[in-house]
């Protein structure tokens, strides 16, 4: 569902606020992919520190921008545009805990452990890379307000983190060396698809039901 | 490329006719209120300002008379009309200008209410309400004093008159003036082809301005806001983080754009109430409004018959100067409003009897008070 192309000339002053909001998600899929870069060992976690908690901290810094923004936005323009007010400060959290998560993955990386077998490895390469895209793809489809590709991505997410939920119970069952660090990583994992798929939920859903997709709705 | 756009550019067009229409109809709707008291005879405003006996009273009339409306504006060209055409004397116009600088913020006090339910909110709020209210009593503890010791404002605007009008004769003539004055002689013409003659054309001429008055700066703020949200917007978020002058031209311009004090006042009231813009950043927006929404009472003055229209609306202009020239430039006079604002936020937000003490004790109460003891202490 389009929250914008319904609104009158008030729209454009919130779709300011809805670029702010894709500057947000850039940074945070940026922290997501450093930090699986370090997590993984395709580069050194330590190193990518201090950018990793730069970029993040950019992200924070977008929020408290952007519900700075609504606050005035709404005072201007009284109840026209309310229901896509509470969309976006939604939303904001959620871009905001992708940041968290992803800062969170670097820490685990900045610890050196291995996490697990060569195939444990190869899922966390795999399942890593496809949230990557993900968050890059929940970013197009934000900004391009596709509802059809909406669902697609809201289905895919499904499968990805009932994988990952697999894992992390297999994970937990299992008491080999580093164990809880690599239940911990996927974990992490999940909540940054699950962030991303709240944010593209807002495009398929009426705003009472965003984060609860059912698919047999 | 956005497909709204050629609808929005035609609605923008459209709405700016309309605020020139409008701009117009209030003109000749000062033109009417100025013409009625002349139909009405010898005796009339004497009648009318019999209860207005000292400067003091004439204060608390502005007060009063700018709750009722809610517009200082409104209460502001109804006197700069009364003082062109010759029926309200500027000694009393004067103060009744100062009582309608307080009685406007009535407005923004009644929406900090809104937020009564939750504390820190609503101190915060009623703080940025009443902060705009002790600055306009500040003002007219010092200036009234001032101006009935030495006439200052009034002979400044006198001077000022003297070089903005031309030097001569006792009024002056523009073709917004001619203008006026042919839709007014429509008007008026259509009045009596109603059958209206004597004191009830008076009467017709004297409700229809008032009316006029009222729709038309309603509709001028209405228009002018839908048209201005967008770069009012971006204004109000370039002006969170920031003090000073910029403040103050924000709230000149936002207050010139939709004419009124109240609209912009009010729009700070939920920003400080949310947290994001604080008291100290708040308040040049306040003093800028205050400044800005001058500009119609100037505009009234523009379909006043004698220069003293003028003079009035240009002590209404120096008085918001002057005083932001006092309690802004240094920072002890600066927090002298902000620290009473937010001490009786403070209480307010501990008990609510203060709010309703506060409202009623300084725009109703005060003023009737003031109307009565004056009035008495001028008839003696």
């Amino acid at each position: 569902m389009s929250w914008f192309k319904k609104l009158g000339p008030e729209s454009r002053s919130l779709e300011t606020i809805h670029g702010h909001f894709q500057e947000m998600l850039r940074d945070a899929k940026t922290v997501v992919d450093k930090a699986l870069d370090g997590l993984l060992g395709r580069a050194d976690a330590k190193a990518l520190h201090a950018e990793v908690f730069a970029t993040d901290e950019r992200v924070n810094q977008a929020a408290t921008a952007v519900r700075r923004e609504l606050v005035v936005h709404g005072t201007v323009h009284g109840t026209e545009t309310f229901p896509s007010l509470l969309v976006i400060m939604s939303l904001v959290k959620d871009a905001e805990r992708i940041g968290d998560y992803g800062k969170n993955l670097l820490l685990l990386g900045e610890q050196s452990l291995q996490l697990g077998s060569a195939a444990d490895r190869a899922a966390l390469e795999r399942l890593g890379a496809r949230i990557s895209k993900g968050l890059g793809i929940a970013r197009e489809l934000y900004a391009t307000e596709d509802a059809e590709g909406g669902e697609a991505f809201m289905k895919e997410s499904k499968a990805i983190t009932a994988e990952l939920d697999a894992l992390v119970n297999a994970g937990l069952a299992a008491t080999g060396e580093n164990a809880a660090a690599r239940v911990l990583a996927l974990r992490f994992l999940k909540r940054v698809q699950t962030h991303a798929s709240n944010i593209v939920s807002s495009l398929v859903l009426p705003l009472d039901q965003i984060d609860f997709y059912d698919e047999k709705r | 490329m956005d497909s709204n756009a050629p609808r929005f550019r035609a609605e923008v067009f459209l709405r700016l006719v309309l605020v020139l229409l409008l701009l117009g109809g209030f003109l000749v709707a000062i033109q009417c209120m100025g013409d009625a008291f002349k139909l009405m005879g010898e005796g009339a405003s004497e009648a009318l300002f019999e209860n207005v006996k000292n400067p003091f009273a004439a204060l608390a009339v502005g007060i009063l008379a700018t709750v009722l409306v809610q517009s200082s504006s409104t209460t502001t060209s109804m006197i700069v009309a009364l003082v062109g055409s010759g029926e309200l004397p500027l000694a009393y116009a004067v103060p009744m200008v100062m009582g309608a600088n307080i009685g406007t913020t009535i407005t923004n006090t009644l929406v900090s209410i809104g937020h009564v339910r939750q504390s820190a909110p609503f101190r915060r709020a009623f703080a940025a309400a009443t902060v705009h209210d002790f600055f306009n009593l500040l003002c007219v503890v010092v200036l009234l004093p001032l101006e009935l010791g030495t006439g200052a404002l009034s002979h400044t605007a006198e001077f000022l008159t003297r070089h903005l009008a031309g030097a001569g004769g006792g009024s002056f003539h523009s073709p917004v003036k001619t203008a006026v004055k042919f839709a007014y002689k429509q008007v008026l013409h259509g009045l009596q082809g109603l059958g209206l003659e004597g004191t009830a054309l008076a009467i017709a001429v004297l409700v229809l301005g008032i009316a006029m008055t009222f729709v038309c700066l309603i509709f001028i703020t209405k228009n002018m806001r839908a048209l201005i949200a967008g770069p009012l917007e971006a204004a109000l978020n370039r002006s969170l983080g920031r003090s000073g002058l910029i403040g103050i031209v924000v709230g000149v311009l936002v207050t010139v754009a939709v004419q009124s004090s109240s609209i912009t006042t009010s729009l700070l009231v939920p920003l400080c109430a949310a947290g994001i813009l604080s008291l100290e950043n708040a308040f040049p927006i306040m003093l800028g409004a205050n400044i800005g929404t001058t500009v119609t009472a100037l505009l009234a003055s523009t379909a006043a018959d004698s220069k003293e229209g003028l003079t009035i609306a240009i002590v209404h202009t120096l008085f918001n100067v002057v005083g932001t020239l006092i309690f802004f430039p240094v920072r002890r006079l600066r927090q002298v409003p902000i620290r009473l604002a937010r001490q009786l936020a403070i209480l307010a937000s501990r008990n609510p009897l203060y709010v309703a003490g506060y409202v009623g004790g300084v725009f109703v109460l005060m003023p009737l008070a003031g109307i009565w003891i004056f009035n008495r202490l001028g008839g003696q």
